[in-house]
């Protein structure tokens, strides 16, 4: 691990390194109060971190059920898959161990929900947000810090329901992720005997907690990155990542509403008889439903994609956030662009709010409305590439150091370019009348979220583990966990576009099986050398057989998974020992602060004086090749006069 | 550690930490109740119904939002008190809005009772009666019933066991046993079935100790004859049917959506008294807009004002002749707080001509749908603006000993909630009641 061995300390460092727990009230503490019912952030932030991580991991295993459906739709589950299934769920939902269509439809509804609204944003925004963000601008905790309790119990709450509800007569919500009525009021509706013990209402109630859970969250980080930046922390000044969350925070400030609003109506359709999203004259298992009729399907698709769209980059942005941080910190170079990168995310915000609709070209909208969602949606993709070519360019030049978190930062660079551009045809409805609701989009967004998003949390757990344990993750297993994930995640989702350019639908539960006679197209004739690696039997290799091969990318992505999960756990105890509290060298506030942050997080008042990312600039040594943020200026008479217009903290 | 500015300004920004997450929190509320507003005329624009006009009453409405103005002033007063450090005045000033929210409360539980005991009923061929149901909301009742046949792998039969009328629901098992249908008892009696191979796997037949009475809103039915009936949810009971029609009290007539709006089965049911004042009373807006736009050429088919008009009569009919002209187009507001409903006509409705009747509630149809979503959040946010200035009232006494600008700033901050609440009413009330 080269370049990690501190060569000059920054300021406290030498005097408490290794000095735990400095503030006198958390001793006094009960253990409950300190861990579990806590309102320090990085408390916090850490509970989220692990919550998340095990809703990932159901999210994932769901997953490994459901490709398995898809590659042998005719065979028995595996031992192992099975005897999970039915310990859990009982027996009916195999069908002589095989997956049946509802507890396929059930698991991918389960599985987007569960990883979208309880593993990648908790773990992106609230998790990193609430660890990372107040140590940068030097605030002492969080603007809230009760509330910030508060977001974490109704999250977990909304977590809990969702998960209980699997538990049901009903089993948990199967009407996708996005949950559109009619389907999702009239399943488990009228064949019900209790119409509130179901999954679908069950899932809105929990959603309705989710969603307050972040209104309240994001409440928490504006007003902290706006009142609580340190002495001379300008906005000009503050980390990218910070500038991120606040554009977060604000996409889930006012676009959740919305999804609650959604929420809300549906529950009074299934529970109170209402017909907001149901037409006239709906009829459901044969019969008519009783019901007053008058609603309007689109009208939920409408508020479920305001805020779905601005979801999406509510999961992208805490990676870019963190790469943000990471590739400058690796490359010993200055952030390229930070300004446009700063005006890029803004304007990225602001757009996000208005292209919803480009996941509606089908619903017979009219042309008009499309095309403005046409124009606005490929406005967008300018300052996501703006973006990507910043931290691009950032590389150029530097000395890199591909410890594992920078080789996940790395591979983000590409894979999320992969899934960037994929986007862009689909921006297209003329296009889109062909991919939608294929495997194509299913490839474009998972490659976003897949290789691109996760990498970047991964990176960012690699980086800041040392601040949270004091000890290093194990690169040997970093680099374990790095390759095969970069493989069988290309194997996984690069195969979904062929399937999805031949027509595969996205919600086929035996993976087009049952359409093999149009589906099946051939991929290589049988006298093919590569269908010569595949197939024993000389028979051509066809679409239905990428199935195989992309399940079998989905359960070695699992195994690849452990090497990570061994090194957060084994690194607690057995890490290498970081010998200063700036073990990266880094220039950002949190690295100035003991380690582990004590409550409280500064022993002293932060001080800001210059911009973030000041790595080989002038004034630096090859032996000390970054400046703090918080270090004071060569000049002496300057470093104690900090800027005038800059107010000092009350509290401190 | 203490965090900076709970109390004073950072003088940047100039805002202190509670001031900006208020303005915060309530941008994210614009966007819940324009979500629901942008709802309302989503549903409005796209009713493929003659979307209800002046059914809410005015009256009550409009006292509503002057108490609510009311209450907005008097919080104002409440922190300038604070501000001047007059503990008495404060709690005065509290008490009055307070005092608002509490009548604000009382009005919305009489105008909500009023809809709620309120009822409409559709006719196959889409004539429509209002009016009060004696009978209850069950149509259907059932009589000595003694068996009841469910599907055990989705639980309790609960639409048995919540419809009840009479006697006491206890199953007995094949031997005569009482038993108890908890959720492991219905897990062994769904093992049962399927070992007896009983299809559709899962469903079995329960006697009961003692016959009881059921009754169900039709809408909760699959279908029903002299012997029984069968629940949506498959659920079937077996016993005699008591009882397939409804009496109601009608005091509204509109014939708007039927094919012939003079002659269908809402005037048959009503007799012919009714139906000729009611022609008489259609006959007269209809000339009445001709003569009106003699030379302008417009169908008065066309005139949706004018249908709302002529074909929605209220009951008793008045008597053509005995009533002033300009007092016939007031067909707006409801009397149910009149006393008395005898003097309205009464009919018994039988099941089969019936194709869809509620009371107002959500259910009855998207405009009562978004009325009590939007006005039940909005009450909602006044319960808990009072409920957080009562606790600053209440327990507020201590900090304004200790830190009284802290506690003038927590008002300042639930005032400003309290000012968006009354704000969004006055966007409701033109909405809802006037438009
Ligand atoms: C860079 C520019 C991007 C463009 C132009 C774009 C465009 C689109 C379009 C038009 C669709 C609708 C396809 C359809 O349903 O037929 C779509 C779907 C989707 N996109 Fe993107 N996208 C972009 C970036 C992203 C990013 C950054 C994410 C982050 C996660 C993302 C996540 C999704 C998801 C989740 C869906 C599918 C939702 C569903 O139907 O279940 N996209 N994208
Ligand atoms: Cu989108």
């Amino acid at each position: 691990m080269a370049g990690t061995a501190t060569t000059a300390a920054p300021d406290h460092a030498d005097t408490h390194a290794g000095d735990h727990g400095h503030d006198h009230h958390e001793h006094h503490l009960p253990w409950w109060q300190k861990y579990l019912f806590s309102t320090d952030h990085k408390t916090i932030g850490i509970q989220y971190a692990l919550a998340s991580m095990v809703f990932l991991l159901v999210g994932f295993f769901l997953m490994m059920v459901m490709r398995w459906s898809i590659a042998y739709p005719d065979r028995a589950l595996p031992e192992a898959m099975a005897w999970l299934v039915e310990f859990f769920l009982g027996d009916r939902w195999l069908e002589e161990g095989r997956v049946t269509s509802s507890l396929y439809n059930m698991f991918g509804a389960m599985h987007g929900t569960i990883m979208v609204f309880l593993g990648v944003v908790p773990l992106g925004f609230a998790a990193f947000g609430n660890f990372v963000m107040p140590l940068q601008i030097g605030a002492p905790d969080m603007a809230f810090p009760k509330l910030n309790m508060w977001s974490f119990w109704l999250f977990l709450i909304g977590g809990t329901i969702m998960m209980a509800s699997f538990f049901l007569p009903t089993g948990a919500a199967q009407a996708g992720w996005t949950n559109y009525s009619p389907l999702a009021t009239t399943l488990q509706f009228v064949d019900v005997h209790d119409v509130f013990m179901t999954g679908q209402t069950w899932w809105l109630i929990a959603m309705v907690f989710v969603i307050s859970s972040s209104l309240l969250g994001s409440v928490n980080v504006i007003t902290t990155i706006i009142n609580l930046r340190a002495r001379g922390m300008t906005w000009m000044r503050m980390p990218f990542f910070c500038w991120g969350m606040l554009v977060i925070a604000f996409l889930l400030l006012l676009a959740f509403p919305p999804l609650e609003v959604a929420a809300i109506m549906q529950l009074s359709d299934r529970l109170f008889g209402s017909s907001f999203f149901l037409p006239t004259g709906l009829v459901e298992g044969n019969q008519h439903l009783n019901i007053s009729g008058g609603g309007n399907p689109l009208l939920y698709q409408h508020l479920f994609w305001f805020l779905g769209h601005p979801e999406v980059y509510v999961l992208l942005l805490p990676a870019f956030c963190i790469i943000a941080e990471i590739i400058p910190c690796y490359t010993r170079r200055p952030l390229w662009g930070y300004k446009s990168m700063v005006y890029a995310v803004l304007v990225l915000g602001f757009l996000s709010f208005i292209v919803w609709a480009h996941h509606m070209y089908l619903t017979g909208m009219g042309t008009r409305v499309a095309t403005f969602f046409q124009i606005t949606t490929v406005l967008i993709s300018i300052p996501s590439v703006i973006l990507l070519t910043c931290l691009m360019i950032s590389l150029w030049g530097g000395s890199i150091r591909f410890t594992s978190a920078m080789l996940f930062a790395f591979a983000f660079l590409p894979m999320f370019g992969i899934g960037g551009l994929t986007g862009l045809p689909l921006a297209f409805s003329l296009i889109d009348l062909q991919l939608h609701d294929t495997y194509y989009v299913i490839g474009h967004f998972h490659y976003v979220v897949a290789p691109g998003i996760l990498f970047g949390l991964f990176a960012g757990i690699y980086h800041w583990y040392p601040k949270i344990t004091g000890r290093f993750m194990s690169e040997r297993l970093g680099r374990w966990h790095f390759w095969p994930n970069l493989i069988f995640m290309n194997v996984l989702f690069l195969p979904m576009f062929w399937q999805g350019m031949a027509g595969f639908h996205r919600r086929w539960y035996d993976g087009g099986a049952y359409f093999s006679q149009t589906a099946n197209k051939e991929l290589f004739s049988g006298d093919h050398w590569i269908s010569g690696i595949f197939k024993a039997d000389g028979a051509a290799l066809t679409m239905l057989d990428l199935n195989v091969l992309m399940s079998w990318g989905a359960w070695l992505l699992a195994i690849a998974q452990i090497p990570f999960i061994i090194n957060i756990f084994w690194s607690i105890r057995h890490g290498k020992k970081c010998h200063s509290d700036n073990p990266w060298d880094a220039t950002t506030l949190e690295w100035t602060t003991p380690t582990p942050p004590p409550h409280g997080n500064f022993l002293k008042e932060p001080v800001v004086y210059r911009s973030a990312y000041d790595y080989s600039v002038p004034g630096t040594t090859p032996a000390k090749d970054f400046l703090g943020q918080g270090e004071p200026p060569a000049d002496a008479t300057a470093a104690t006069q900090p800027s005038p217009d800059q107010p000092a903290p009350a509290g401190h | 550690m203490e965090i900076p500015y709970t109390v004073t300004a950072r003088p940047d920004t100039g805002l202190y930490n509670a001031k900006v997450g208020i303005w915060l929190f309530l941008a994210s509320e614009v966007m819940l109740f324009g979500g629901l507003f942008s709802g309302y005329i989503f549903l409005r624009i796209g009713a493929d119904y003659p979307w209800p006009e002046g059914v809410l009453n005015n009256l009550l409405g409009f006292i509503n939002t002057l108490v609510l103005i009311a209450s907005s002033v008097t919080v104002v007063m409440a922190w300038a008190s604070l501000k001047m450090r007059q503990w008495n005045r404060y709690v005065l000033y509290m008490s009055i809005t307070l005092l608002c929210a509490a009548t604000f409360m009382v009005i919305k539980a009489f105008e909500y009772t009023d809809k709620l005991t309120h009822y409409g009923l559709h006719f196959s061929d889409g004539s429509i009666v209002e009016g009060y149901i004696d009978t209850g909301a069950d149509f259907v009742v059932l009589k000595d019933v003694t068996s009841v046949r469910f599907d055990t792998t989705k639980g309790a039969p609960n639409y048995v066991l919540r419809n009840v009328l009479e006697g006491e629901p206890v199953f007995l098992n094949k031997d005569g046993v009482e038993i108890n249908l908890n959720r492991s008892y219905l897990r062994t009696l769904a093992r049962g079935s399927e070992r007896l191979g009983i299809a559709p796997a899962g469903s079995v037949e329960l006697t009961l100790r003692e016959p009881i009475t059921i009754g169900s809103r039709a809408s909760r039915l699959m279908n029903h004859s002299d012997e029984g009936m069968t629940f949506r949810d498959g659920t079937v009971v077996n016993g005699t049917l008591e009882r397939d029609h409804v009496t109601m009290r009608v005091d509204r007539i509109d014939t708007r959506m039927a094919e012939d709006p003079t002659d269908n089965m809402a005037l048959q049911y009503l007799g012919d008294t009714i139906t000729e004042r009611f022609r008489r009373h259609a006959q007269f807006h209809i000339d009445d807009f001709n003569e009106r736009y003699a030379d302008r050429g417009f169908d008065p088919m066309e005139n949706a004002e004018l249908l709302r008009t002529a074909y929605r009569l209220k009951l008793p009919a008045p008597d053509l002749d005995t009533v002033k002209r300009g007092r016939l187009g007031g067909s707006s507001g409801d009397d149910a707080l009149a006393d008395g409903k005898d003097k309205y006509p009464q009919i018994q409705v039988e099941r089969e001509d019936v194709r869809f009747y509620s009371n107002f509630s959500p259910a009855y149809s998207t405009y009562y749908a978004i009325y009590f979503t939007l006005t039940g959040l909005h009450g909602l946010h006044v319960i808990c603006g009072a409920l957080v200035l009562g606790y600053f009232m209440v327990f507020g006494k201590k900090m304004y000993q200790r830190n009284p600008e802290h506690l003038a700033n927590r008002v300042e901050v639930g005032g400003l909630f309290w000012h968006f609440v009354d704000l969004v009413w006055i966007f409701l009330f033109p909405v809802l009641y006037l438009m």
